[in-house]
């Protein structure tokens, strides 16, 4: 059965004429929508009318004062993205750095309509708030941990002496985290130290036939760790920085561990910013007693041996003695730099 | 020439239309209620209102059709019970 007619024809069109001209209509208008769904003006908007959302139910008092009442111009909407990201911060949480947009904690409502210089006109508002995007997906905090991977750490030979250090006496403990076969990153990390540096290339060298025991108990390791500072620094902090064994996700994981992952799967609508704050400064903390260690091991020769001897020392603490007064298991194969 | 009973059709038909309440002519197109916020002339707040809201998921609707078949895949993929291993699977 055909549908009944719904409006009177046109004096001057045919039945053909006036299907011609509604479908015109409606392929038209779907063609419109298309357009403007696929522009990146459609898509700058929703970037932007997300950060607003979020502001809204996050920080109710700064969006009804100074957010609701602003136009949808897309300037409006850039800065609604950065008071956001300037409140967050403000609570204490590090956001990774998005290029193109700047957040003021101490000022977050300046950051609605403060812009950094590259953003200069419409365009280059679309092309900010576009660099947005993903980090208004899902909440991304910074997180602290080491890149396990052996040329960025070991570039230049200058830096990271104490992961390497850690690496190899390590290499048969659960702990072990080392992406390729330890003397192939010991070569590498030798071929990468200047000829200036030959005092570090020789005791590397050196470490290559001493392991920790395979069944060193590592939990119990890390607790006596925890009990030994060296020139003020918390040993077991440096040492559970490298080998990911905080317990801290912050601490544990880097930004490209993450980024594999996925990212954190985080609700911005969800999350509770005081304890992220709190966790990433604990995560800071082992960070920062990892970067001061290396920093005297990679630059003072005699650093690197104290280190390993005060290393060697701990795990001997840690390795059960039978009642017969020797250990139960293997001996430490440790040696003490020479 | 109009006669007395045409005259009173049409305003009997005037006055029936009058009773219709008056709306936009493309009140039922999501993207002319869209408008104001693409010219920046609509308030944030306006923008986050439902009924915005409702035509922007209606013109995304629209440019990205999601017919369900893909989420009712993963649903009944999601409630499928594990395989069972007869032995552990080496490398896992």
């Amino acid at each position: 059965m055909r549908p009944a007619q719904r409006t009177a024809p046109h004096p001057g069109s045919t039945p053909g004429q006036r299907l011609v001209r509604r479908t015109t209509i409606r392929r038209s208008r779907r063609e419109a929508t298309l357009q403007l769904v696929r522009s990146d003006h459609w898509d700058a908007l929703m970037i932007g009318l997300r950060a607003a959302d979020i502001l809204q139910q996050r920080f109710a008092s700064v969006y009804t004062t100074h957010v609701a009442g602003l136009s949808t111009h897309p300037r409006n909407l850039l800065g609604t993205v950065q008071a956001l990201f300037s409140l967050v911060a403000a609570c204490g949480v590090e956001l990774p750095d998005v290029m193109d947009i700047s957040a003021n904690a101490q000022d977050p409502v300046a950051a609605l309509s403060t812009f950094p210089p590259c953003v200069q006109n419409d365009s280059d508002v679309l092309g900010a708030l576009d660099t947005c995007r993903w980090a208004l997906e899902s909440f991304h905090p910074v997180v602290y941990g080491q890149l396990h991977e052996v040329e960025p750490l070991f570039d230049g030979g200058e830096q990271n002496l104490l992961a390497l250090l850690l690496w190899v006496l390590a290499d048969q403990t659960r702990w072990s985290i080392t992406p390729d076969p330890i003397q192939d990153v010991i070569d590498v990390a030798i071929g990468e130290i200047p000829p200036e540096r030959a005092a570090f290339a020789a005791r590397i060298a050196r470490l290559a036939d001493q392991r920790w025991p395979r069944d060193l108990p590592m939990d119990a390791f890390g607790q006596q760790l925890d009990q030994q500072t060296y020139r003020g620094l918390n040993l077991g902090k440096a040492v559970r920085y490298v080998f990911s064994a905080t317990d801290l996700p912050f601490a544990d994981l880097s930004m490209d561990e993450l980024e594999e992952m996925g990212w954190t799967g985080m609700d911005w609508y969800a999350v509770d910013f005081a304890t992220i704050a709190a966790d990433q400064a604990e995560a800071r903390d082992y960070l920062q007693h990892y970067y001061d260690l290396d920093a005297l091991v990679s630059t003072q020769p005699e650093v690197f041996d104290e280190v390993l001897e005060v290393l060697t020392e701990a795990v001997a603490a840690t390795i059960p003695v039978h009642p017969c007064g020797s250990p139960c298991d293997q001996p430490p194969t440790v040696r003490g730099a020479s | 020439m109009t006669t007395t009973d045409q005259r009173d059709s049409c305003a009997a038909l005037i006055t029936l239309l009058r009773t219709i309440p008056a709306q936009p002519r493309d009140a039922r197109n999501p993207l002319a209620l869209l408008r104001p916020l693409f010219d920046g002339t609509m308030t944030i707040e306006t923008a986050l209102s439902p009924a915005i809201q409702d035509a922007i998921a209606q013109c995304e609707q629209l440019a990205y059709p999601r017919d369900g078949r893909g989420r009712n895949l993963c649903d009944r993929l999601s409630g499928l019970p594990p395989i069972p291993a007869a032995h552990p699977v080496s490398g896992w």
